[in-house]
């Protein structure tokens, strides 16, 4: 299904506008990358497209539908969020953690059906916790606790992924392995959407990048012709330049 | 590797919790003031049960007092387990109690305005009444406070304290103006069952029950809930809607509760906290653990209350505290090193 933000604005009561005139589309087996510097509205259009805040003017379609016009649940059966940050002190162990994931898709009390916890199993050792299941969640490194959460939102079997900096506890393997898992997603027919501050491993392993500056997008599409030097100086308010060669492979130049 | 150990299985607690119910229950029916034998107290319960009415001291004392007064404080003591529960999961935050929001206060302030009011103007009748509705009353106010901001569970505690603190200030004055009249209401404030009465039961029996089938029903979205506003929202529970249920169910007890029986502490408290301890945090499990939980911790205290310095009654607010303290503290004891909610 697509995931489709069409001409969004949006602004806290207190503040001026976060959001301006912002479109994107997220589509079935395309890894995007939302870069953009602290404050420029990533995480609000995030919020925007899973219907948990709602945009003064424009509106989010999934296929057809406007998600603010669907429940939760339905939207928590189509799109899984990863958070930014989730607290340390949830007292449910890893497994109970990743459960939570079934939520939306159970009736009030089948909520450890045999597919449940098949699914729940599933997730768990894709993201290589199933060792830790019962261990508690206040116990884990972040890394493991990212891990969690993110084999959580694998158990809400939707067809949207949208991770909020999913990398930012990670160390360099294991961000590798959130992006591998992104991709295989993506391969496996999912619109996956992922907010990145890395410049160097991210411009690489996401189809289409989408740059954000002051609650607009300025850029959208491949990695290589977004993330010029030109732009980054705008966006980012540095001076860096990243430099492709042949193999794959980025070189960054950063000039203090 | 630290395992999230668990120091009774979940499937033995509440059969453990039951069977505690019943003994407690017998032994509340045997003991009291009046020297019953066995023997009198089951013909008198067997004649009711038949259908017999008889006018004999023993079965009025049997079916009249003591009875009432079990099922009392069984149903207070699981509506405040509950109460406790609900407002620990609303703020999640394991040391809220019901008591939090003020509603406890909003309630001891209309009980006391009825009671300084009587023999004036209007009847005993009026207590529970005035009660209810001075709980209802904060409630009502500390939600619409509430309700447009974005951090609801937070912006109702800061509410709820701010409403707490000017009851207090409205029970005291009415303290101080109450003359003659002063030690009726300190011992009404201290909490207590000694008027129980088969009204009472007929005014918290029901909403205590629906407050276990609401929470029941609840319990896997307490489960989501665990992880804050906006997780739980990403997983597919209304929030806003989640929490003004559970504010309702938290307002309604507690403001009931208070009305029958003046403000009983620590069992809201403490319940919910010690069965999370003893069977983990899955509330499928928590939500009747602590409504047997607290109908086993109210019907011993009160029956200690009532039997230990007999005649007199000791205000079972009290026992609850000199009982329940420590073993509280003894679990945390025993737990320290686990994390910070389990």
């Amino acid at each position: 299904m697509i995931l489709r933000a069409d001409h969004i604005t949006f602004a806290y009561a207190s503040s001026n506008a976060v959001l301006h005139d912002v479109s994107l589309e997220l589509r079935p087996g395309v890894v995007t990358g939302l870069f953009g510097p602290n404050g420029s509205g990533k995480s609000t259009l995030l919020r925007c497209l899973n219907g948990a805040i709602i945009p003064a003017a424009g509106q989010v379609l999934l296929e057809k539908r406007a998600v603010t016009l669907m429940t939760r649940r339905e939207i928590a059966r189509h799109i899984a969020v990863v958070p930014q940050d989730t607290p340390a002190d949830v007292p449910l162990a890893v497994r109970q953690m990743v459960m939570l994931g079934r939520y939306a898709h159970g009736t009030t009390w089948d909520q450890d059906s045999l597919e449940d916890a098949h699914m729940v199993a599933v997730c768990m050792a894709r993201l290589g916790v199933a060792h830790l299941a019962h261990r508690p969640f206040s116990h884990l490194s972040g890394g493991e606790r990212q891990r969690t959460i993110i084999a959580r939102a694998l158990a809400q079997q939707g067809c949207v992924l949208l991770m909020d900096e999913p990398n930012a506890h990670l160390d360099l393997a294991h961000q590798l392995e959130v992006y591998q898992l992104a991709r295989t997603l993506a391969g496996e027919g999912q619109a996956v959407l992922m907010i990145c501050h890395d410049l160097l491993v991210a411009p690489l392993m996401v189809d289409v990048a989408v740059a954000m500056h002051q609650g607009r997008i300025v850029a959208a599409g491949n990695a290589r012709e977004v993330l010029t030097p030109q732009r980054l100086a705008e966006v980012f308010d540095t001076t860096a330049s990243i430099v492709w060669d042949d193999c794959r492979r980025v070189v960054a130049q950063f000039t203090p | 590797m630290p395992v999230q150990r668990r120091l009774i299985p979940a499937a033995y607690l509440m059969p453990t919790l039951l069977t505690g119910i019943v003994l407690a229950a017998v032994a509340a029916l045997a003991v009291g003031g009046a020297d019953l034998t066995p023997a009198r107290i089951i013909s008198a319960m067997w004649e009711a049960v038949r259908g017999q009415t008889s006018d004999d001291t023993a079965a009025r004392i049997v079916l009249g007092i003591r009875l009432p007064r079990i099922v009392l404080a069984m149903a207070i003591g699981s509506g405040m387990g509950l109460a406790g529960l609900a407002s620990q999961t609303l703020f999640r935050n394991p040391l809220a109690s019901p008591y939090v929001l003020g509603v406890s206060n909003g309630a001891a302030v209309g009980a006391v305005a009825a009671m300084l009011l009587i023999g004036k103007t209007i009847s005993y009748a009026a207590v529970p009444v005035m009660s209810v509705a001075g709980g209802l009353a904060v409630s009502a106010a500390v939600f619409v406070l509430a309700r447009r901001c974005e951090h609801f569970g937070h912006s109702l505690l800061l509410a709820g304290i701010a409403i707490s603190a000017f009851c207090s200030a409205l029970t005291a004055a009415a303290l101080y103006l109450a003359g003659e009249r002063l030690q009726t209401l300190v011992f009404w404030l201290m909490g207590g069952l000694w008027q129980a009465t088969w009204r009472d039961v007929m005014l918290m029996l029901p909403v205590t029950v629906a407050s276990l089938v609401a929470l029941l029903l609840l319990s896997p979205t307490m489960n989501v809930a665990l992880v804050g506003e906006r997780s739980a929202g990403d997983l597919g529970v209304n929030v806003r809607r989640f929490q003004v249920l559970l504010l309702a169910v938290i307002c309604l007890t507690t403001a009931v509760a208070v009305a029958v029986s003046g403000v009983i502490g620590f069992i809201g408290l403490i319940v919910p906290h010690l069965l999370r301890m003893l069977v983990g945090a899955d509330h499928r499990h928590l939500v009747p653990a602590s409504a047997a939980g607290g109908a086993l911790l109210l019907l011993v205290a009160d029956t200690l209350a009532r039997t230990l310095a007999a005649p007199a009654e000791i205000p079972v607010g009290i026992i609850t505290a000199l009982v329940g303290a420590p073993v509280f503290l003894w679990f945390l004891h025993r737990r320290a090193s686990g994390g910070t909610w389990t």
